[in-house]
């Protein structure tokens, strides 16, 4: 897990598992389907936001976590990291987001 | 022709010989037995179940009978057979009724995958189906045999069997078993009702089995329309209370309620989504239940 | 957020999404902008949610998050018999319950992060929280008395396989 404040921090990408979830949401809870796993997962707004900062390229784990504290409409640093990491690290378990640079070490 | 229409000596030659063919829904059942007592008690309990046709498909050749040897004559049990093949360890003869319910259940819960099964009672009205997934100590038996004896038609006790086609509720409208006060309480509610023996001491305590009424089983083969999900919970001395659930914890509540929803993967997750989108979803608290009955009654009603 | 109105469509959707290479199925984010949330409870209500629904149960390595780790609840004032008004208030701040929240006996969770409770760990009792005038209580019989209990939100409750 990169520092969140460091300089050189890596880039983080939707896997293509992530990218065919298939989505139901109610109220403020958001239910996908992992169709590579073959499960079923709860996210609140906060994780699918997460999720979502990774929409359109890569960006870095700050990036990410300003995007989303943004769009919940709450200070920056109002997430707390703790609980920003542990859902990049569920995310990355999971399959649904990966490092830049593993996927290029991949291919 | 139903069971009824069978004497009970010709009964007892069947389940002794070929097997006695019986319909409970969309599944066509051979019962096998070599106990005297559970024809007796198959004809009370199962006679107004209409018979399989000689030429029909047969989907579970069950059985419950003494094993060969000493456990014949001595402390005598009874083994449930699936195909042949039993796997379970064997019940006191004493309880061979009960475990013949069981194991159909099982034989439903693990080779019904063409279909989605719901841990759920069900009961039906106008078409619409109020399913009530279980939960431990929710009371689902209790109150859906008090439904089907107030104007309610049983879909099943047991399971909600959902067509992945239509999603349409499939009726399993078999025995209801009732545990240990339930039984009781039942009794009083309805003295009309037909209840079977008491079996004590069972694993699951005191069993008895409540017959649907001949109209649930008359129309076996009709479908309905998930209309309603309940989540009931029974508790002592409590007001009645049924609140609007929210769908996303419906959804859950669901999903971990299926037999198979890990079985049938993208499958299940869109009929469970289809169906909580398209249910009135509630939790149910209640201790009378008359009060829940009515409550419920206003529901449908509302519907129109 | 997609709001999906039938699942064909959100298939459709998706088949729309994969062909392009972008996007996970959500909705542009311009529709996110315009639901900003006018009122964030706590960083127990922004702390983000994983869980996983696997055979017929939620994955037991899943961390839920506890909205109050442990509170006190008032036993009764007993005077002739009497418990008093308060019997069973749990003792905290009204803002901080909300319906559908659920009390479990705080010292029958198993932490497994900041303000995260394993869900593989169920406990022995539960009960939903129940509103009165101006506080709270641990269901309509205000149990729990005299004890300290956690206070999970109806999806963490659920997850865990109570309330």
């Amino acid at each position: 897990m990169d520092d969140l404040s460091s300089g050189k921090a890596e880039a983080f990408i939707l896997t293509p598992a992530a990218r065919s979830l298939r989505w139901q949401d109610w109220e403020d809870i958001y239910i996908a389907y992992q169709a590579s796993s073959a499960e079923t997962h709860f996210f609140n707004e906060t994780t699918a936001l997460i999720l979502q900062s990774l929409e359109h390229g890569p960006i870095t784990l700050a990036e990410a976590k300003e995007w989303t504290e943004a769009v919940l409409g709450v200070d920056r640093g109002e997430l707390a990291a703790g609980d920003f990491e542990f859902a990049i690290e569920r995310l990355q378990e999971l399959g649904l987001i990966e490092s830049l640079d593993e996927a290029i070490a991949l291919q | 022709m139903i069971v009824g229409d069978l004497s009970r000596q010709e009964l007892e030659r069947r389940l002794t010989g070929a097997g006695l063919g019986i319909q409970f829904g969309p599944f066509n059942l051979r019962i096998s037995s070599n106990l005297p007592s559970l024809a007796s008690l198959a004809h009370q309990l199962y006679e107004p179940y209409p018979m399989v046709e000689a030429v029909a498909i047969i989907d579970f050749h069950v059985g419950i009978g003494s094993p060969r040897g000493l456990r014949r004559w001595f402390r005598r049990q009874a083994s449930f057979s699936i195909d042949g093949q039993s796997p379970f360890a064997p019940y006191t003869v004493e309880h061979a009724f009960p475990a013949l319910e069981w194991g159909i259940n099982w034989c439903v819960a693990t080779r019904s995958h063409h279909l989605l099964m719901l841990h759920s009672a069900g009961v039906e009205r106008n078409g619409s189906a109020m399913l009530f997934p279980a939960s431990p100590g929710g009371g689902k038996s209790t109150l859906c045999t008090a439904l089907i004896h107030s104007g309610w038609r049983l879909m099943s006790d047991e399971f909600g069997l959902v067509r992945p086609e239509d999603g349409m509720l499939l009726p399993l409208p078999r025995l209801i078993p009732l545990k240990n006060e339930s039984i009781a309480v039942i009794g009083r509610f309805r003295p009309e009702a037909i209840i079977g023996p008491s079996f004590l001491g069972t694993r699951k305590g005191t069993v008895a089995h409540v017959r649907p009424p001949a109209d649930s089983i008359r129309r076996m083969h009709e479908t309905a329309r998930p209309r309603w999900f309940v989540f009931p919970r029974w508790i002592a001395n409590a007001p009645l209370l049924l609140k609007p659930m929210a769908k996303s914890q419906a959804f859950l509540m669901v999903a971990t309620n299926a037999f198979n929803y890990d079985v049938l993967d993208e499958t299940a997750f869109r009929l469970v989504a289809d169906m909580v989108r398209a249910c009135d979803c509630y939790s149910l608290s209640y201790s009378d239940l008359d009060e829940a009955i009515a409550a419920l009654d206003e529901l449908s009603r509302d519907d129109g | 957020m997609k709001r999906t109105e039938s699942t064909d469509e959100a298939v459709q959707s998706n088949d729309q999404v994969l062909a392009s290479g972008h996007g996970t199925g959500l909705d542009e984010t311009s529709t996110i902008h315009q639901r900003r949330r006018r009122l964030v409870r706590g960083a127990a209500a922004l702390a983000p949610l994983v869980l996983t629904l696997r055979s017929g149960a939620l994955a037991a390595a899943s961390c839920t998050g506890v909205k109050i780790q442990s509170v006190a609840v008032l036993g009764d004032n007993s005077v002739q018999g009497d418990p008093g008004p308060f019997a069973g208030k749990i003792d905290t701040d009204f803002e901080a319950i909300a319906t559908g929240d659920v009390c479990v006996p705080a010292g029958e969770l198993r932490a497994c992060g900041d303000g995260r409770v394993e869900t593989s760990v169920r406990p022995s009792h539960f009960q939903t929280v129940e509103q009165q005038t101006d506080f709270w209580t641990c269901g309509p019989q205000r149990d729990f008395k005299n004890q300290s209990v956690a206070i999970l939100s109806s999806t963490s409750a659920t997850s865990m396989g109570v309330g």
